[in-house]
């Protein structure tokens, strides 16, 4: 844990001074997906459980953003605090009936979870329907409009250290020492008390709000969301993410999102399908990098599943 | 009005049964829940577009053909993705099988591309008419010939596993790998048998549907939460559940599409199978035996 | 090497991980033979079974019928006439009386009459299985199911029958009836090696045991010139 503090100010922190912007707007769009996928993590490293619906709260959290903000004139802000709260509630909606079944059921019926709520946005007017929801202006923080990467860029950074410092107090707390008991196995955790059924909510819930926050930020950085965005292969890859690039730390899920976001730009001159090699690199990485790219990174491997 | 749903219902509940059903097999022998079933079968509606369409055979020989495909793809990937890794725990083979969706997909989207490809009917002709009880209902050919074909396999499929020395073996390897071999059986080409099996199933459903659905790459994936759906509710245990289920949801689904809502089908199949597992984790028709998760 | 040794075991090691389950040991049976392997729990004797029948994995030299069957798969060495029934029965509980009997004759699946007719032999055997030909098999009581992993066992008219504590959990009266059935068959040809927790009545039946203990026989010799009670106070941990 203490590696990363030391590599955050010295490499993050000045990234931006060096000068491309094209690039940070890259680094942007990695953060936001870096958020999405914590989420994600959160659900399957911390409580053993596979989604593959994600995208669904992604979603939720993009289109309440972006409608409060273009439709109501809402402060961003407030709007990105209400998208996570929302989402956070539609995953305990959800949550409480599907997390009763075991997990490959859990699997099928997040799978079906996303596909619905994708169904659903096209379907209605005030989500724009299939044709989306154009124009959401780029967020005004009280003075200054943030449309230049370089406040986007540190916006999205202070997000994600504000997350890991949360999560990271959780981790070591009663409640997350419970979660991981309970990852591990189930019928211990169930015959020392703790209330499966409790924490796999609360850790549903986590991921969905995390998830709409990170769509928040995506619908005004990128400034145009429509269903079509939303699909299951967003939700692999956010699954992806977390295994390609290392499940149980921050900064394994964000080389995660940086190989997946960062791969249609590198390939961007070839004639090969992306999503192939995202399926490549899922399988290859479960198979021989088992605890994903960030294993090249670390030389140690202390504290590696309980440290955020 | 609600007998033309009705037996609409059951002609796209026998294609999810079917679905279903390849799920089921695979999924009862080797233990692996295939999450790139209708993705397989994709491929295989892809390789009779291109003999029918492309090079121009005749339909019945693209038909088999890509139903040929579809077994070698089962094939291909039970013995060569799945089962040099069979130790793996049943999340990872999941997962696996996820990464097998994304590459399958984009296969289809380099070799194809993302267009939309027509198929016609193999039955154009007049629809067969029948008058029930004061209304009358019509039946398009094509879709006798959907419900022929899937009863032939399913008795086919039931013939061979409960009258065949063979078909025996395989339920026994899905009851117990390791005492099937006591009693001499190979339990790798059990596994490989059922995973081609599943592969044609797959094949059949994605080119039956594809007229309706036309050819693109997630063209199946409906038709795959719809099978998941089934397999659900039948507890993915055995053929009669896979049966019962498929039906109920198709006929439920066309009765929700006339008289709700044709845009939310998926979000009512998803009511009913979190209603249905709330009651019932098990599904309507499993039974509350440990199962491998 | 004998010539009427139908099996024979050379310096069998079996491990889990670091713990050595069997420690290189050596026995044999001859034709006719029934031999029992006795010894308290976790001695190794279900492991020495499971290696023979190729489930675990061993090292080690045996031979069945003079065939080298150290390293061969699992589902081959019933084609040969060595026959495992498993501890806990291992039938297959959703399978009928009739198709368990019917996978054991795997082996000969080619040969309708001769299935038919061992069908018989094994309902005549076993009574009660004949009674319930279509009933599913996870439904049988404890001696049932011995009864049906037996007969499935004898189904492919196997040389040498190998039995992984065929008294577990059964009443004294059913286990008397258990091992009736097995001094017949032996009596029609088969021989038999037996792993057993239950000594008295394993030596009833038997020609010779040997006794194992941690992994190694401590005792080996014609069933007739053991002393019971000297057994069970050294070595079966009674």
């Amino acid at each position: 844990m203490k590696k990363y503090l030391w590599f955050i100010p010295f490499v993050l922190v000045p990234l931006p001074f060096l000068g491309y912007p094209f690039l940070l707007s890259i680094f942007v769009l990695i953060g936001i997906y870096t958020i999405a996928a914590i989420g994600m993590d959160v659900l399957t490293t911390w409580a053993g459980q596979i989604s593959i619906g994600n995208a669904a709260f992604f979603a939720v959290g993009a289109y309440t953003s972006a409608i409060l903000v273009v439709n109501f004139h809402v402060p961003f802000l407030i709007a990105f605090l209400i998208s996570g709260l929302f989402a956070m509630i539609i995953g305990i909606v959800v949550g409480l009936p599907a997390l009763r079944v075991s997990g490959f059921y859990l699997a099928v019926v997040t799978m079906a979870f996303g596909i619905a709520v994708q169904q659903i946005i096209g379907v209605f007017q005030i989500t724009g329907g299939y044709n989306g929801i154009r124009n959401i202006p780029v967020p005004s923080f009280w003075i200054f409009k943030a449309s230049n990467p370089v406040y986007q860029y540190y916006v999205v950074l202070t997000i994600i250290f504000l997350i890991f410092i949360v999560l990271s107090r959780i981790s070591f707390s009663k409640s997350g020492l419970a979660l991981f008991a309970m990852r591990d196995s189930e019928v211990a955790a169930r015959a020392f008390g703790v209330n499966l059924l409790k924490y796999k909510l609360a850790a549903f819930a986590a991921s969905a709000a995390l998830t709409g926050l990170a769509g928040s930020l995506y619908a005004s950085a990128i400034g145009f969301i429509s269903p079509s965005q939303f699909d299951l292969t967003l939700s692999l890859d956010l699954l992806a993410m977390v295994i390609v690039g290392g499940a149980g730390s921050v900064m394994g899920v964000m080389i995660g999102a940086a190989f997946f976001v960062g791969l249609p730009f590198l390939l961007s001159g070839y004639n090969i399908s992306i999503t192939i090699i995202q399926g490549v690199a899922l399988i290859a990485i479960l198979l021989f990098l088992p605890k994903g790219l960030l294993q090249i990174f670390k030389i140690t491997d202390l504290f590696k599943k309980k440290v955020i | 009005m609600v007998f033309q749903q009705i037996i609409a219902g059951i002609i796209t509940g026998s294609l999810y049964a079917i679905v279903a059903l390849g799920l089921v097999v695979a999924y009862k022998v080797t233990g692996v829940m295939n999450f790139a079933y209708g993705y397989m079968g994709m491929i295989s509606a892809y390789i009779f577009f291109t003999c029918f369409s492309t090079i121009g055979m005749n339909y019945i020989l693209s038909f088999f053909i890509a139903v040929a495909f579809g077994s070698f793809v089962g094939y291909a990937v039970e013995r060569g993705l799945l089962r040099p890794v069979r130790n793996i725990s049943p999340a990872s083979m999941v997962i696996i099988t996820l990464g097998l969706l994304l590459v399958l997909e984009g296969t289809a989207l380099q070799i194809w591309g993302n267009n939309y490809q027509q198929i016609p009917n193999l039955l154009n002709g007049l629809p067969f008419i029948l008058r029930f009880s004061g209304s009358i209902i019509v039946i398009p050919q094509q879709n006798l010939l959907i419900l022929g074909l899937v009863a032939g396999v399913i008795v086919a499929l039931i013939l061979y596993l409960n009258l065949t020395f063979q078909g025996k073996a395989m339920r026994a390897v899905a009851q117990s790998e390791e005492i099937a071999k006591l009693m001499g059986i190979n339990s790798s080409l059990m596994m490989s048998i059922s995973w081609i099996i599943s592969g044609s199933v797959g094949a059949l459903a994605a080119i039956l549907v594809a007229p309706q659905t036309f050819v693109y790459p997630d063209m199946m994936l409906s038709l795959q939460i719809m099978g998941f759906t089934a397999a659900v509710l039948g507890g993915f245990e055995s053929i009669p559940g896979s049966i019962i289920g498929g039906i109920s949801i198709g006929i439920i689904e066309n009765l929700v599409g006339t008289y709700i809502s044709t845009n939310l089908k998926t979000t009512f199949s998803l009511a009913i199978i979190v209603a249905i597992l709330i009651v019932k984790p098990e599904g309507l028709l499993g039974s509350t035996k440990a199962r491998r998760v | 090497m004998a010539t009427d040794h139908i099996l024979e075991v050379e310096n069998l090691t079996v491990k889990y991980g670091p713990i050595e389950a069997v420690r290189g040991t050596s026995f044999f049976v001859s034709t006719q033979e029934v031999v029992s392997i006795l010894g308290a729990n976790g001695a190794g004797k279900s492991s020495t079974l499971k290696a023979l029948a190729g489930l675990i994995s061993h090292e080690g030299r045996f031979t069945f019928l003079s065939k080298d069957i150290s390293k061969m798969e699992p589902y081959k060495i019933p084609y040969l006439g060595l026959t495992l029934c498993p501890e806990r029965r291992g039938i297959f509980p959703d399978l009928s009386v009739e198709d368990n009997l019917l996978l054991g004759a795997y082996t000969i699946r080619k040969n309708r009459n001769l299935i038919k007719q061992n069908i018989e032999k094994v309902y005549g055997l076993f009574e009660r299985l004949g009674e319930r030909k279509k009933q599913l098999a996870g439904t049988l009581s404890g001696g049932e199911q011995q009864m049906l992993a037996i007969g499935r066992a004898l189904m492919g008219e196997p040389k040498l029958l190998m039995l992984d504590e065929p008294s577990l959990g059964l009443s004294p009266k059913l286990v008397d009836f258990i091992f009736d059935a097995l001094k017949t068959i032996n009596k029609s040809g088969t021989a038999i090696l037996l792993v057993e927790q239950n000594a008295m009545i394993a030596m009833e039946i038997s020609n010779r045991i040997y006794v194992m203990q941690n992994g190694k026989f401590a005792i080996s010799g014609n069933a007739k010139d053991v002393d019971f009670q000297t057994l069970k106070m050294k070595y079966l941990g009674v």
